[in-house]
């Protein structure tokens, strides 16, 4: 599972810099669960939720945070991934009325 | 195995200072009271030859860590004295030996989950006993665990993490399509 292997590699890279270089790759690892969670059906709350989650929490935008490579591009894709879905969704509602 | 037993053997241990065993001691009660029937047997043996083990970060570069195959809870003594919530620390230490089993704990497995196991633990004593101080520990694991809660369900994560179950796990990330 590629998923659990960016994540694991994201942890034992952080685990094992002893010199501060570190640079997160959650961005990708929340790309790739954004496209897993859209493979099932979800309700807006649903899909709420699952946004106010990606965000995590002020920590990783302060003096202490970690690099993040491409975190401000999770929202979009997110956002695109929704759009997808919903016209999907509403595609299929059509065929099936 | 009672809770008496557990506290009963945490008492006897002679590797353990007495602050610090009290500090486990209300932990251990607190995570039974949350999760009565979650077995501590594993637990209690673990505590009958538990080392307590002060680190330096190139043996462990996180604030806490556990040594499941030399029981030694580890803990980063440069980290350790920054302005962390002790209490919040330790139980994440000791919900690592409540689970541990082989050289992990979990429902890791041949470093298959380590970062998910790492991220639940510590949603789980965020859960059971908060954070009181602004410094968090693995940010990145609970952010991306979360998010696979949202997909696979907190049951399955729940019942994988208490039985070290990896296949479960394994299999509804596979049914879910978490690639």
């Amino acid at each position: 599972m590629d998923t659990m292997k960016l994540m694991n590699r994201n942890y034992l890279e952080r685990r094992c810099d002893t010199k501060g270089v570190h640079v997160s790759n959650l961005a990708e690892v929340e790309k790739m669960l954004i496209d897993a969670y859209m493979k099932t059906p979800r309700s807006k709350e649903e899909l709420e939720r699952f946004e106010a989650n990606l965000c995590g929490n002020s920590n990783m935008f302060g003096d202490k945070a970690y690099v993040y490579q491409d975190l401000e591009t999770v929202y979009s894709y997110f956002n695109q991934a929704k759009e997808n879905k919903m016209s999907y969704d509403y595609e299929n509602v059509q065929k099936a009325a | 195995m009672t809770i008496e037993n557990v506290l009963e053997t945490l008492n006897s241990s002679s590797n353990i200072e007495n602050d610090f065993k009290e500090l486990l001691q209300e932990l251990i009660i607190i995570f039974n009271k949350f999760f009565p029937n979650v077995d501590l047997t594993n637990l209690n043996n673990r505590l009958k030859d538990l080392k307590i083990v002060k680190a330096n970060k190139f043996v462990s570069n996180d604030v806490v860590d556990y040594n499941a195959v030399n029981n030694e809870l580890l803990f980063n003594l440069e980290e350790i004295m920054k302005d962390y919530d002790l209490r919040h620390v330790v139980m994440h230490g000791l919900l690592r030996i409540i689970t541990a089993h082989d050289n992990t704990f979990g429902f890791n497995q041949n470093d298959r989950f380590i970062a998910l196991s790492i991220g639940y633990t510590e949603i789980i004593t965020n859960f059971i006993i908060g954070n009181n101080s602004e410094l968090t520990l693995f940010d990145d694991e609970v952010i991306a665990t979360n998010l696979i809660a949202d997909i696979v369900g907190h049951d399955v994560l729940f019942q994988a993490y208490f039985t070290h179950d990896a296949n479960i796990l394994a299999q509804a990330l596979m049914d879910k399509g978490v690639e």
